[in-house]
């Protein structure tokens, strides 16, 4: 714990805010050529199943190999990939599985990029990997929203070339020249005791279950595009303020706190937008929690870390392409006992709130 | 019928197994390969799979320690 206006000013939070804008950039792009690309054909339930698998599951093993050759500047990898593709997209012509394939290779990348320079440069604190991912949500929404227009692609092409300079920027950040053994010493979240593979093992269960109760949030409410905006807005904002505070008040307080309040607004807030977009706000703080966790026992290899919570929240959306439940009262049940289950597991596995080096 | 149900209980869905399988066999091969190097990892660390290593010393820095 620092305090909150540590946690708010701490050293090197711009690596987190760079990536922020790149993180943003990046989901604009991906959303943006996947929605354009699906349209109504039959490729429209695989393809965006293909873009899951394709971008996040592999996040591990490029995690891993970015964590042996430090530096190498995956962002910078990535956001190339990703405007090689896009232009392929725009040009027509190419296999689109093939070009979808580099796009994916090219978010993965960039995610790993930044997992690893905010990471290595947050000295143990939680705000810069957290600021780093709340970006994708406000890109996501963005780039949905743009792909329903008749908007060509060379505007969001340009947009993701704008992000060039803060991957390069964003690197020295990552102090390359340093071991992450030694970088990440600070991350002491796990609680004493416990073997790392259970912590691994629970943190990723928890991210699952927690993605996939991200589909179950009952929201009647949800009628209009400018209701889906303030939903996504909602998460953005929840997964960096998460960070934050768990930053200022204790990583363990912030995590069951949010759990638990985040409960009763969801469920409440089914028909009524504000009660339910605060639910949202603090059901997704635990984000960047998951992520320290894995970074407590997995020091020296921040970019695997980090890439088991994107391949749990991967597994979490899968049952959702097969089976979608539409009942309010299913839909509460599942909420409540995976809500239980997920406080449960962090208590076990989530150490003492302790000051940490800032 | 939502989107989702006409795929499954139509013919597209034989157009899409394909991608399906390989797209699992995929994930297998990398979670399997992310648990190899996780387990290298723990063993370079000097740690076994039931003896996380002690938190670091960082507990006694005090906020007034900060550079920032």
């Amino acid at each position: 714990m620092v305090g909150l206006k540590k946690a708010l000013t701490g050293k090197n939070l711009a690596s987190g805010w760079m990536y922020f804008y790149i993180h943003f950039a990046m989901e604009v792009l991906c959303f943006f050529c996947v929605r354009k690309q699906m349209g109504n054909s039959a490729f429209f339930w695989l393809f965006p199943f293909a873009y899951d698998i394709l971008a996040f599951v592999p996040q591990s093993v490029i995690g891993y190999l970015n964590d042996r050759f430090p530096k190498f500047n995956a962002g910078l990898t990535g956001t190339v990939l990703m405007i090689i593709a896009s232009v392929m997209f725009a040009a027509g012509g190419f296999p689109r599985y093939f070009v979808l394939v580099i796009l994916c290779a090219g978010n993965a990348l960039t995610h790993v990029g930044g997992a690893e320079v905010t990471i290595r440069s947050s000295n143990g604190r939680l705000s810069h990997p957290a600021v780093f991912v709340s970006g994708g949500a406000f890109g996501v929404i963005t780039g949905t929203m743009l792909a329903k227009t008749d908007m060509p692609y060379w505007p969001v092409i340009l947009f993701m070339i704008s992000a060039i300079p803060f991957t390069l920027i964003a690197q020295k950040y990552r102090n390359a020249g340093e071991s992450a053994q030694e970088l990440c010493k600070a991350f002491n979240y796990a609680k004493k005791g416990v073997p790392a593979s259970v912590i691994l093992l629970v943190s990723f269960i928890i991210v699952a279950l927690r993605s996939y109760m991200g589909y179950c949030l009952p929201m009647e409410w949800k009628t209009t595009s400018l209701h889906s905006v303030l939903l996504y807005v909602a998460m953005g904002t929840g997964k960096a303020v998460g960070g934050i505070l768990a930053d200022a008040y204790g990583v363990k307080r912030i995590a069951l706190l949010s759990s638990i309040l985040s409960l009763p607004f969801i469920l409440l807030g089914n028909k009524i937008m504000l009660v339910s977009l605060i639910g949202i706000m603090l059901f997704s703080m635990t984000m960047s929690i998951t992520l320290a966790l894995n970074v407590s026992v997995l020091k020296s290899a921040p970019g695997l870390a980090f890439g088991y919570t994107t391949a749990a929240l991967t597994f979490g959306v899968i049952p959702i392409f097969f089976v979608k439940i539409s009942s309010y009262a299913i839909n509460s049940v599942i909420v409540s006992a995976l809500t239980v289950i997920c406080i449960a597991a962090m208590l076990a596995t989530i150490g003492k709130d302790e000051k940490i080096n800032g | 019928m939502d989107k989702i149900s006409y795929v499954m209980n139509s013919l597209l869905w034989g157009q899409v197994k394909t991608g399906f399988a390989v797209l699992m066999v995929l994930t297998a091969v990398i979670i399997i390969l992310s648990v190899i190097f996780t387990a290298r990892e723990f063993k370079k660390a000097g740690r076994t799979d039931d003896a996380q290593e002690p938190a670091a010393d960082n507990g006694g820095v005090s906020d007034s320690d900060n550079t920032d």
